[in-house]
């Protein structure tokens, strides 16, 4: 009974030997993995909602994961030369954009800078801001050594800054001081009184600062910031139009004179609108000019022009 | 030529069945791997609700083991971690309470044990105190661990004679700063992995 069947099975395995072998061996190599994984345990960490590397202002971005260890390593050095008064070596971790706008590229005014917040040994906090344009901004919080002290006779407060890692070249380098970027922005607008080119921006997080070069094509006194009025240079952000804040700055060039100035406006970096326009408000061509406030009417009666000059800056 | 179609037919059919046989198999797998994600999945949520369930019932001083406490919220561990503390100073055992002293914070402020002692008995007292929490504020820092400040305030029920003495000669705003409020500073490097400094009167 069955003795074909039988014959048949048999000789199904017998022709059939090595495949099913391999197929045997594959299935209890399955087997095997599943059985180490079921058995493998994931290592328990210290829960904690601390996420240092996901942005605060937009948690959909993060840091790149292969940055992490990086990011944070730097930082950590970065503070302990500022502790062991290593300033040189803390320096050379700044951009150079960094070194030559916040600290106008002298280690002496960096030195200043750190003494005056490294007055005792700090520990500090790391948190993710904000991540754009391979820039990862991240917000430190440097304070006294409460560890040491248990805050005793002192009030718990911390000096409060952004730190920028950017990509300089191959290397990540570390922009402090509030610095984030600088943009060169190669603007030019002329006409027959005036050329004005604005040729960079330095961003910091709570402002930024034009460098603009001015030249007067005329024969007369070119004034277009003087001390005592308002609104001469604004930058124009979408909706809101903001005066310069270097408001005691003059901008008064001679007959054929070429001049460079840096003006500043109060702009956050995590606002939403890009700065549209710079806005030269009340350019006056003037027969004389005194610098006085009460000789300031006349003397835009007597002017050659009056006019108002819009730099896009998109 | 019939031969051959025959043997074709036959090879067809034995491809089927080890096809089959093949699928069989591998189906198999799946459902045991599905199987194995599910349970993982249900013992996680089980883990998380026993989590909420032990913070709603307020044990952070029960006796957890090392997977628990990691668990437990950064708040409840920071309580405990205080709480632990002190109850050494409230059981007088200073030895255990000052090894969980930062060093830095015990040369500045105590450099010796007796001096230590001294000062939680005149200026906290043992016996009744008791510790109620304010605000915790976290400081983190990946690499050389967590560090929170802890807002408390620690009161010896029974009252403390030496407290009471220097409060006599006080105005009402210095007995006010000089009431249980402290500040309790901890460096958490792993779970009960911690060193502690407080505000000293």
């Amino acid at each position: 009974m069955f003795l074909k069947l039988r014959l048949k099975i048999r000789n199904f395995f017998k022709d059939n030997k090595k495949i099913i072998i391999i197929i045997l061996i594959v299935w209890l190599i399955i087997f095997g993995i599943n059985f180490l994984l079921s058995l493998r345990k994931e290592e328990i960490v210290l829960n904690t909602t601390y996420t240092p590397n996901i942005s605060t202002l937009d948690a959909s971005s993060s840091v790149p994961e292969e940055e992490h260890s990086l990011i944070i390593d730097m930082v950590d050095e970065y503070i302990n030369y500022c502790n062991n008064k290593e300033y040189e070596k803390a320096y050379n971790m700044l951009s150079e954009n960094c070194k030559n706008e916040a600290f106008n590229g002298d280690i002496n005014k960096f030195t200043e800078y750190i003494q005056s917040i490294f007055t005792q040994k700090k520990r500090y906090s790391i948190q993710n801001y904000s991540n754009y344009n391979n820039t990862y901004l991240y917000h430190v919080k440097i304070f006294n050594d409460y560890l040491a002290t248990g805050l005793t006779g002192e009030e718990y407060s911390y000096f409060d800054e952004k730190f920028a890692m950017v990509k300089e070249g191959d290397e990540i380098k570390l922009n402090v001081g509030d610095f984030i970027d600088k943009v060169d922005l190669k603007r030019v607008v002329e006409d027959d009184y005036s050329k004005i080119r604005i040729l960079s921006k330095a961003v910091f997080y709570d402002h930024e600062e034009y460098l603009v070069k001015i030249t007067n094509k005329t024969d007369y006194t070119m004034v277009i910031s003087s001390v005592y009025e308002g609104d001469e240079v604004i930058l124009d952000v979408g909706n809101d139009k903001r005066p310069m804040t270097n408001s005691s700055l003059e901008i008064a060039l001679a007959p054929g004179e070429t001049r460079e100035y840096q003006i500043n406006f109060s702009k956050y970096n995590d606002e939403q609108q890009d700065a549209q326009a710079l806005i030269f408000n009340k350019i006056r061509i003037l027969k004389s000019y005194s610098g006085d406030e009460e000789d300031a009417e006349q003397e835009k009666k007597d002017a050659i022009k009056l006019y108002s000059l819009t730099i896009p800056l998109v | 030529m019939r031969r051959k179609r025959k043997n074709s037919l036959e090879d067809y059919k034995i491809n089927l069945i080890i096809a089959g046989i093949v699928l069989i198999l591998m189906a198999v797998n799946i459902i045991m791997l599905i199987k194995y994600l599910t349970i993982d999945e249900n013992a996680q949520m089980q883990n998380s609700n026993t989590t909420a369930s032990s913070v709603n019932t307020n044990t952070v001083l029960d006796d957890v083991t090392d997977e628990e406490g990691k668990q437990m919220s950064e708040q409840d561990r920071m309580r405990r971690y205080a709480i632990e503390f002190i109850d050494n100073l409230d059981n007088e055992e200073f030895d255990v309470a000052y090894g969980k002293l930062s060093e830095d914070f015990k040369k500045t402020y105590f450099p010796t044990q007796n001096e230590f002692e001294q000062y939680v008995r005149e200026r906290i007292g043992t016996g009744e105190l008791t510790i109620n929490f304010r605000n915790i504020e976290r400081l983190g820092n990946e690499k050389t661990g967590n560090l929170y400040v802890l807002w408390v305030d620690v009161y010896d029920v029974l009252g403390n004679e030496y407290v009471q003495n220097l409060e006599e000669n006080m105005t009402e705003e210095e007995k006010e700063e000089d009431s249980g409020n402290m500040n309790i500073v901890i460096l958490e490097k792993d779970f009960n992995n911690y060193e502690l400094s407080f505000s000293v009167k």
